[in-house]
C-alpha cells in the first residue's frame, strides 16, 4: 500500500469519528466501559491468583513413615517424592527434630516432654507441598503407593475450595469477556453503519469512478481500528489510574486482611504492557469485524 | 464501441423499461438520447455501466459482454467509462482539486500522475483558478466542468453523460457541450442523455429518441439520413 493511501485512509477515519462525533462519542464511552471491565476482572484474576498461589503453598501434606524405615529406605522415600512431578517443595523432619520442635512451641513446658527423649513416639516425616492441588487426590495416591510410607495427613477441604475458586474465577473471567466483546462487536457495528449509511452517495460515486470494494470498504474499517484503538488507550489510563489508587489504599489500609492483601496484590506495572496489549488487539479485532459486518449490505453493485 | 442487440429490461416489479433495442455506437461518434421522462434513457446508461444487467439481448461495451463480467472485474470495467450526472456528485468536503484527483486516487494511480493529469483536465475545462475551491461555491455550470474533468481524468474511451444540462442555464449548457464536443473530438466516444432539443438541433449530432422503451428514431433530427427503425 502507498504511503499516500495510508494517509488517506487515517485522514478519512478520523474526518468520519469527528463529522459523527456524538454517535462516534458514544461508541467510546460503551467501548471503553466494556474494556475497563474486562481489564478489571483481569486484574481481579491477577490478584486472586497470586492469593491462590499463597493459600497453596500453606497448603502442606504431612508424610509420616513406617517406623521400620530407616536409612536406605529413607532415601529410597526421598527420591520417589522428589521424582512427582506435582510437587513443590519436600522437607524431612527426622522423629527427633520434630519432638525438638515440639518442645520448643511448648516453651518452658517444654522440659515436660524430657522424659520422651528416650522413648520417642514420634515418626520420621515429610512435609510437602504440592504444586497444583486440584490434582491432590491423584498425587496423594501415588505418595500411598510408595514403600515406607505409613500414613498422610493433608486438608481436602482447603484444597477443594482452592480449586473451586479458581475455577470459578477463570469462568466468570471468560464470560465477561466474551459477553463484553458480543456487546462492544454490537454497537461497533451499528456506528460503522451509520457512518456508511450517511456516506453512501459517496459510496455511490465511488463505484462510478471504478473503485474496488476493499477500496471502498478500508476508510470504514479503518474507522473502526481508530474507534478501538482510542477506546483501548483512553481504558488503560483510566484502568492505571484506578488501580493505582487502589493499591495505594490498601497499602495504607488497616482493616482485617490487609497484611495478607498488602503482600500479594499484584503492582499495576507488572501486568501494564500485557493489559494494553489484550486491549489493543481487542480494540482492533472488534473494529475491524465491526465494520465489516454491515459495509457489504451498501455495496452491492 | 456500444452494441445492444435486442436488448429487454425489466425491473424487479415487472417493469418493461426498454423493449428490443437494437444501437450502435462506433468509436468517435457523438450521439444525443432523447425522450421523454420514464421513456428508459437512464436504463440504457445504467446498462451500459453495468449497474443493471439485460433482462434478455446482449449489451457489449469496448468488446465486453457486460452480462459476463465478474463482480470483481467490475470496477476494472468502469475506469473505461467517464460519467457525468444532472445533479453533479461531486463530494461536498473535497475542494475542486481533491474531487478530480479522488477519481485517480481510486485506480491507485501514483502521487506524480496525480500532479500532473489533475491540472491539465482543470485546466481543459477552465477551472484552473478554481481547484482550491469548496464545490457549494461554485455555479451550477463550473460544478458540472469539475465533474466532467473528474470523468476525463482517467482519459476513458466512452464518455457517459445523463442530462448534464438539465440544471444548468441555456447559455452555460451550450459551453458544456462545446466542451464535450471538444472532447469528442480528440476521439472519445460521446454518449449524451437530454432533453433540451433546441441543443440537439443546434449541434447537430446523430440523435437517438427513445419512446416507451424503444427506439423510434435514430439520425440527425432535421438533417437528411434519418435511419428510421422497424
Ligand atoms: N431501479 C428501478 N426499479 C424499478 N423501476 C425502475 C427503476 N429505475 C427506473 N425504473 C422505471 O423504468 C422506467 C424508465 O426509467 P428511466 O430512469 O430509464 O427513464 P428516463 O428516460 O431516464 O427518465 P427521465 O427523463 O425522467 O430521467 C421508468 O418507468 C422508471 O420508473
Ligand atoms: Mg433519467
Amino acid at each position: 500500500m502507498r504511503a499516500s493511501s495510508l494517509s488517506y485512509l487515517l485522514r478519512e477515519g478520523m474526518r468520519s469519528i469527528f463529522k459523527n462525533r456524538m454517535i462516534s462519542l458514544a461508541a467510546i464511552g460503551v467501548l471503553v466501559a466494556c474494556l475497563l471491565l474486562v481489564g478489571a476482572s483481569h486484574l481481579l484474576t491477577q490478584n486472586v491468583n497470586s492469593l491462590v498461589g499463597y493459600l497453596e503453598s500453606q497448603n502442606e501434606v504431612m508424610v509420616f513413615l513406617d517406623d521400620a524405615a530407616k536409612g536406605e529406605d529413607l532415601t529410597y522415600v526421598d527420591t520417589k517424592l522428589r521424582a512427582l512431578d506435582n510437587i513443590a517443595s519436600v522437607t524431612f523432619i527426622s522423629r527427633e527434630e520434630g519432638l525438638k520442635t515440639w518442645m520448643e512451641q511448648l516453651g518452658d513446658d517444654g522440659t515436660l516432654l524430657e522424659w520422651l527423649v528416650e522413648d520417642n513416639p514420634l515418626q520420621n516425616s515429610y512435609r510437602v507441598v504440592l504444586r497444583d492441588l486440584s490434582r491432590m487426590e491423584e498425587t496423594l495416591s501415588q505418595i500411598r503407593n510408595i514403600a515406607g510410607v505409613e500414613t498422610i495427613s493433608a486438608s481436602r477441604e482447603m484444597a477443594q475450595a482452592v480449586t473451586s475458586l479458581k475455577d470459578g474465577i477463570a469462568r466468570a473471567g471468560f464470560a465477561v469477556v466474551v459477553i463484553l466483546a458480543g456487546v462492544s462487536l454490537v454497537i461497533v457495528a451499528n456506528t460503522i453503519r451509520l457512518t456508511v449509511y450517511s456516506r453512501r452517495k459517496e459510496i455511490g460515486i465511488m463505484k462510478y469512478v471504478g473503485a474496488t470494494d476493499t477500496f471502498i470498504r478500508l476508510p470504514f474499517i479503518a474507522e473502526g481500528i481508530l474507534l478501538g484503538v482510542i477506546s483501548a488507550t483512553i481504558a488503560f489510563l483510566l484502568l492505571w489510574a484506578g488501580y493505582t489508587g487502589f493499591v495505594r489504599w490498601v497499602q495504607e489500609g488497616s482493616f482485617a486482611w490487609a497484611g495478607i492483601l498488602q503482600s500479594h496484590i499484584v503492582p499495576f506495572s507488572s501486568v501494564a504492557s500485557r493489559l494494553y496489549l489484550y486491549f489493543l488487539a481487542g480494540g482492533v479485532g472488534i473494529g475491524t469485524l465491526g465494520s465489516m459486518i454491515f459495509t457489504g449490505k451498501y455495496l452491492k453493485v | 464501441m456500444v452494441h445492444f442487440e435486442h436488448v429487454k429490461k425489466n425491473y424487479a416489479d415487472g417493469l418493461c423499461a426498454l423493449e428490443d433495442v437494437n444501437l450502435h455506437v462506433d468509436k468517435g461518434e457523438f450521439v444525443f438520447i432523447v425522450g421523454a421522462s420514464g421513456a428508459g434513457k437512464s436504463t440504457l446508461l445504467k446498462l451500459i455501466l453495468r449497474e443493471e444487467l439485460p433482462t434478455a439481448g446482449t449489451v457489449r461495451v469496448n468488446n465486453v459482454d457486460v452480462a459476463r463480467l465478474r463482480r470483481r472485474e467490475i470496477p476494472f470495467f468502469r475506469r473505461s467509462i467517464g460519467v457525468v450526472f444532472q445533479d453533479f456528485r461531486l463530494i461536498p468536503h473535497m475542494t475542486v482539486y481533491e474531487n478530480v484527483a479522488f477519481a485517480l486516487r481510486v485506480t491507485n494511480a501514483p502521487v506524480r500522475e496525480i500532479r500532473k493529469r489533475v491540472p491539465f483536465f482543470l485546466n481543459l475545462v477552465g477551472l484552473a483558478d478554481k481547484a482550491r475551491q469548496m464545490p457549494e461555491h461554485l455555479s451550477g455550470g463550473e460544478q458540472q466542468r469539475v465533474s466532467l474533468a473528474r470523468a476525463l481524468v482517467n482519459t476513458p474511451s466512452l464518455l457517459i453523460a445523463d442530462e448534464p444540462t438539465g440544471n444548468i442555464d441555456p447559455a452555460m449548457s451550450c459551453d458544456i457541450v462545446d466542451l464535450l464536443g471538444e472532447i469528442n473530438r480528440c476521439g472519445t466516444t460521446v454518449l449524451m442523455v437530454t432533453h433540451q432539443i433546441p441543443l440537439v438541433q443546434r449541434f447537430g449530432h446523430r440523435t437517438v429518441a427513445i419512446s416507451q422503451g424503444r427506439v423510434v428514431h435514430d439520425g440527425r433530427i432535421g438533417g437528411g439520413s434519418a435511419r428510421k427503425q422497424s
